[in-house]
C-alpha cells in the first residue's frame, strides 16, 4: 500500500488523506463520519483551454476543435456494451460529469454501493469506446446545450466578459465550443485528446464521506491496477503568449429578459500557485467588506432601489492567468458602473475599516465551518491545490496571516481600468 | 399536530431552527405574506437596518437568519429560518443570545402608529415587483412556473410565492401591519430544531415559552391532512413566443383520485418516466431521439400532479410533444424495463438516505410529512414502503395520470 500524507483544516479540522500511485495517479481521501453519502470522483487536469497540444502517440503538434474537452466528458460514458451513466443509473446511483477551463471531473454519490461504483468509474474512464455513429448522435445534444446556455443571461455575460479581456489565450471560446465547432469533431480527435490527457500522471481520486482510510486506498490500488493499460506522461500543452493588453474594451449583448446583467473583468496576468491561492482570499475579505451585504456601499445602492442583491467580485486564476470579476444586475446598470467607478477609486485611497476586516474574518471562519457539513465542498479545495500546487487547505489555513494591509495594498495595486473589459447584456426591447 | 419538532445529529457542526407560521393558503394572502417577509428582514427595534442584522450574524460566524414563504398543499408557511454553529465547534453562542435574536427578528418590527414604515415598505415593494419579472430571465423554471399557473389558474396555489404584481401595488403599510397582527395570532406555530443539539437541548421548549409570552396565543387553526382530489380535464395547449435560442416544452399531468398510500408508487412512476438517467424521459428523448440536452419528469407531491419537460430546438416542437406524450402512454402499459424500475426504487431510498446529511432537508421532510400525512414517518418507514412498491403498482398509478396541459416558451416552427 502506498504511504499516505494527512492534511488538517485548521478551521474545521476536516482531514484529506493523499499519496501519488507509483504511476503518478494522485488520490485524496477525506474520512465524513457520520454521513451516509459517499462521493467517488475522478478527474483529469486537462479543460477547454487544452486546444493545442503535442500528442503522445505521434508526437505532433495538433490543434483539435473548440469544446472538445466538454465534448470529451459527455463522450467518455458511452461503452460497447450499453453507457456508464445508465450502469449507475441503474444500481439507483446518481452520476455526473463536468468539464471546466482547467479540469474534467467525473463523479458518483452513493449511500450503500461504493465498492461497486468505484470499481464501475475505474472501469468507464480506462474504457473510451468513440465510433462514428455515437460521436454522431452526440451532437444534437450538446448543441442544445449550448443553446440553453445562449439563453442563460449569467453565462453569456460572463463568457462575453473573458472574450473582452482576452486576445489569444483560450479563456475567450466557451467551455462547450459552439455548434459548428462541435459539429466538426471526430472520434479521431476524441481519441487524440484522450491518449494525451487521459493517462495516470495527469489524473487524480478523490473520495469524500464515511470510509474507511486504509481500506479505500487498497480498493483504488486494486481497481487501478485491473484497469490501467495506459502509459505515464505529462501532457505538454501549447498556447499562444497572451499579451497584457485587453482585447475588446466593451461587448454589449441582447437578450430576451427583463434585468440588464454586467460583468466587469480587470485582467491580472500569470501568477504563482500560492499567490494565487493568497489574491484568492483577499478577494474574499473585499468582496465581503467591500461589495457584500454586510458593506455601507451595498446598503446605499439597496436603499436608492438601484440593486437588489449585492454585486459579487471574484477572483479567477489558472497556471498562465489570473483576473478580477465584478457581477451584478441592475435596471440602472449605468447609474450604478459609474457609482462604483468612483467607489473603486475612494477604496484606493482610503482602504477597508479595521471593524469591518475583522467582523469578516469571523463570518469567513464561519463559512468554512459551515462548508465541512457539505460533503462535495472539500473536493473543491482539492482540485485548486492539484492545479495550483499548493497544500489542500491553504486558503483556510492562510486566513489568519493576511492582514488589513495586505488588503489594502491589493486594491491599489489591482482594478486598473487599462486592463479593464465590461460585458453587458440587455434586453432586447 | 406537535408544536414542536426536533432531530439531534452529532455528525452536523450546526444547529438549524425554523419557526413555520401555517396559515390555510388563500390567494390573496400569499403577496401579503411575501411582502411582509421582506419588510421584516428589513430591520427591527433591536437591529434597525438589514446592514445591522447582517453584521450581527456575520459577527456571530455566519449566522443567517431569513423568512420565506412557502406553499404546502393546503398551507402556506412564513418560515423564519436561523442557523448557526454549536458553540462547542467555536466559541459560546448563548442559547438565549438566539431566542433573543429570533424574537426581535419576527416580534419586534420597526412600527410607527400602527403601521410599518412606508418607505421600507414601497422600496421592498419595488424590490420584490422586480423579482417577480426578473424569473423570466431564468427560461427553464419560468416555464415549470407558467406550468403550474396554468394547471393551477383558480387555484392559490397557481400563486408564485413572491405574490402577485398587481396585488402587492395596492398593499399599504397599514393594510400590512394588520395582516402582521393576524398572521402572528391566528397562525399555527410549528418550532423545528435540527442539528448538533449538544448543549441546546431546550432551545425549542424555551423558544415555545418565549413566543407563547410574546405572542400571547395559542393558535386554534388546526392541521388536517388532505389529500388532492383532482379531476380528469381535456388537453389544453399554450405556446409563448420569447425570442429565445431553445424552447422548452412542458407537459403538466394530474393522478386522478390518488389514495394516500398510493403516494409512494407515484413517486416511483416518477422516476421512471424522468427521475434520472436511466428513465424513459432520459432514454427516449434524450439519448434515442437527440432531441434535448435535458429531458425529465418531476413530482410534485402537494397537488398530486406531474411535470415532464425538455430543451429543444422551436422546429422540432410537434415532434417533441408526441414523444413525451408517448411516454406516459408507455407508462401506462408498463412498457418499461424491470431494471428501470428498480433503479427507480434505488435512486428514490438513496435519495431519502442523503437528505439525511441535510438540516434543513430533514426540516422540511417532517414538516411535509405532518400535513400531507398527518404524522411525522420515521425514514426506516419510508424507505419500506417504497420498497414494497410493486411493477403492477406502478402501472396501476400510471393508468390514474390524464395529462391535461402543455405548455411551450419560445415559440414554434414549423420544420
Amino acid at each position: 500500500m502506498s504511504e499516505m500524507q494527512v492534511e488538517i483544516n485548521t478551521k474545521n479540522e476536516d482531514k484529506v488523506f493523499k499519496t501519488v500511485l507509483s504511476d503518478g495517479l494522485k488520490v485524496y481521501i477525506c474520512p465524513k463520519k457520520g454521513f451516509s453519502k459517499k462521493i467517488g470522483m475522478y478527474g483529469t487536469h486537462y479543460g477547454s483551454i487544452d486546444t493545442t497540444f503535442f500528442d503522445v502517440v505521434d508526437g505532433k503538434k495538433r490543434t483539435v476543435p473548440e469544446g472538445i474537452a466538454h465534448f470529451l466528458e459527455h463522450k467518455l460514458f458511452e461503452q460497447e456494451d450499453g453507457n456508464a451513466l445508465d450502469l449507475f443509473a441503474q444500481k439507483g446511483v446518481s452520476s455526473n460529469a463536468y468539464t471546466s477551463f482547467d479540469h474534467t471531473v467525473y463523479f458518483f454519490e452513493t449511500d450503500s454501493k461504493f465498492e461497486e461504483c468505484v470499481k464501475t468509474l475505474f472501469d468507464f474512464i480506462t474504457k473510451p469506446y468513440f465510433t462514428d455513429e455515437n460521436v454522431e448522435k452526440e451532437k444534437g445534444i450538446i448543441e442544445q446545450e449550448i443553446k440553453m446556455y445562449e439563453d442563460a443571461p449569467d453565462a453569456v455575460v460572463y463568457y462575453n466578459v473573458l472574450k473582452g479581456m482576452y486576445n489569444k489565450y483560450p479563456l475567450n471560446i466557451d467551455i462547450a465550443g459552439t455548434v459548428e465547432s462541435v459539429y466538426s469533431i471526430t472520434k479521431e480527435h476524441l481519441y487524440s485528446c484522450y491518449n494525451t490527457f487521459y493517462n495516470p500522471a495527469n489524473m487524480f481520486v478523490i473520495i469524500i464521506g464515511d470510509v474507511n482510510i486504509e481500506e479505500t486506498l487498497v480498493l483504488i490500488e486494486k481497481s487501478h491496477k485491473s484497469t490501467n493499460t495506459r502509459a505515464s506522461v505529462i501532457p505538454q500543452r501549447y498556447y499562444d503568449a497572451e499579451e497584457d493588453k485587453i482585447a475588446i474594451k466593451e461587448i454589449n449583448n441582447n437578450l430576451d429578459i427583463y434585468m440588464p446583467s454586467v460583468c466587469i473583468g480587470y485582467k491580472m496576468g500569470k501568477k504563482n500557485g500560492k499567490e494565487n491561492i493568497r489574491n484568492a482570499v483577499i478577494c474574499e475579505i473585499i468582496e465581503k467588506c467591500c461589495f457584500g451585504n454586510l458593506s455601507e456601499f451595498y446598503e446605499e445602492l439597496y436603499n436608492k432601489g438601484y440593486i437588489t442583491t449585492p454585486m459579487y467580485l471574484s477572483y479567477e486564476s489558472g497556471v498562465d492567468f489570473s483576473h478580477n470579476i465584478i457581477s451584478f444586475n441592475s435596471l440602472k446598470y449605468k447609474e450604478c458602473e459609474e457609482i462604483l467607478f468612483e467607489y473603486i477609486n475612494k477604496l484606493k485611497q482610503n482602504g477597508i475599516s479595521k471593524d469591518i476586516f475583522d467582523i469578516v474574518k469571523n463570518k469567513i471562519i464561519g463559512e468554512i465551518v459551515f462548508s465541512s457539513e457539505e460533503l462535495m465542498h472539500v473536493s473543491r479545495d482539492i482540485i485548486d491545490s492539484i492545479i495550483e500546487n499548493t497544500d489542500v487547505f491553504e486558503k483556510a489555513n492562510m486566513l489568519d496571516s493576511i492582514t488589513i494591509n495586505d488588503v489594502n495594498e491589493y486594491i491599489k495595486k489591482n482594478f486598473n481600468e487599462e486592463f479593464m473589459a465590461i460585458s453587458r447584456v440587455l434586453p432586447k426591447n | 399536530m406537535k408544536n414542536v419538532l426536533c432531530v439531534n445529529e452529532k455528525k452536523f457542526k450546526s444547529v438549524f431552527v425554523s419557526l413555520n407560521l401555517l396559515a390555510y393558503l388563500d390567494a390573496k394572502d400569499i403577496s401579503k405574506n411575501a411582502l411582509l417577509a421582506n419588510v421584516l428582514k428589513s430591520g427591527n427595534k433591536k437591529y434597525t437596518t438589514k446592514r445591522a442584522l447582517k453584521l450581527k450574524l456575520a459577527d456571530l460566524y455566519d449566522a443567517s437568519a431569513d423568512i420565506q414563504v412557502e406553499k404546502f398543499s393546503n398551507y402556506l408557511s412564513l418560515k423564519v429560518a436561523f442557523e448557526f454553529i454549536n458553540a462547542s465547534v467555536i466559541e459560546k453562542i448563548k442559547e438565549e443570545n438566539i431566542i433573543d435574536f429570533i424574537i426581535n427578528y419576527i416580534g419586534n418590527p420597526c412600527i410607527e402608529d400602527n403601521q410599518f414604515n412606508e418607505d421600507i415598505v414601497e422600496r421592498e415593494k419595488k424590490k420584490l415587483i422586480e423579482k417577480i419579472n426578473e424569473e423570466k430571465d431564468n427560461k427553464r423554471s419560468y416555464a415549470l412556473s407558467k406550468l403550474e399557473k396554468i394547471m393551477f389558474k383558480n387555484d392559490a396555489y397557481g400563486v408564485s410565492v413572491l405574490g402577485d404584481e398587481e396585488e402587492l401595488i395596492n398593499l399599504t403599510a397599514k393594510e400590512l401591519y394588520k395582516f402582521y397582527m393576524n398572521v402572528i395570532t391566528n397562525s399555527k406555530i410549528v418550532i423545528q430544531v435540527v442539528g448538533n443539539l449538544d448543549g441546546y437541548e431546550n432551545l425549542a421548549d424555551n423558544l415555545n415559552k418565549e413566543l407563547s409570552n410574546k405572542f400571547n396565543n395559542i393558535s386554534s387553526l388546526e392541521i388536517k391532512p388532505s389529500i388532492c382530489l383532482n379531476e380528469r380535464k381535456g388537453i389544453m395547449e399554450e405556446i409563448e413566443n420569447q425570442q429565445i435560442s431553445q424552447s422548452i416544452v412542458t407537459v403538466g399531468a394530474r393522478f386522478i383520485d390518488i389514495k394516500k398510500e398510493e403516494t409512494y408508487a407515484a413517486m416511483v412512476y416518477a422516476q421512471i418516466l424522468g427521475g434520472n438517467p436511466a428513465s424513459l424521459m432520459f432514454q427516449n428523448v434524450r439519448e434515442k431521439a437527440s432531441l434535448a440536452y435535458f429531458a425529465k419528469a418531476m413530482y410534485n407531491r402537494q397537488k398530486e400532479v406531474i411535470y415532464a419537460f425538455a430543451g429543444i430546438e422551436p422546429d422540432k416542437y410537434e415532434k417533441a410533444k408526441e414523444l413525451i406524450v408517448q411516454q406516459f402512454e408507455l407508462m401506462k402499459k408498463g412498457d418499461f424495463a424491470e431494471i428501470q424500475f428498480t433503479a427507480s426504487k434505488d435512486t428514490l431510498i438513496s435519495s431519502y438516505k442523503e437528505a439525511y446529511d441535510d438540516k434543513i432537508a430533514i426540516a422540511k421532510m417532517k414538516l411535509a410529512n405532518e400535513l400531507y400525512f398527518g404524522e411525522d414517518i420515521d425514514i426506516e418507514e419510508i424507505l419500506q414502503n417504497i420498497q414494497k412498491v410493486t411493477i403492477q403498482d406502478v402501472i396501476n398509478i400510471a393508468n390514474k395520470v390524464n395529462v391535461d396541459t402543455i405548455y411551450c416558451l419560445g415559440g414554434v416552427r414549423s420544420e
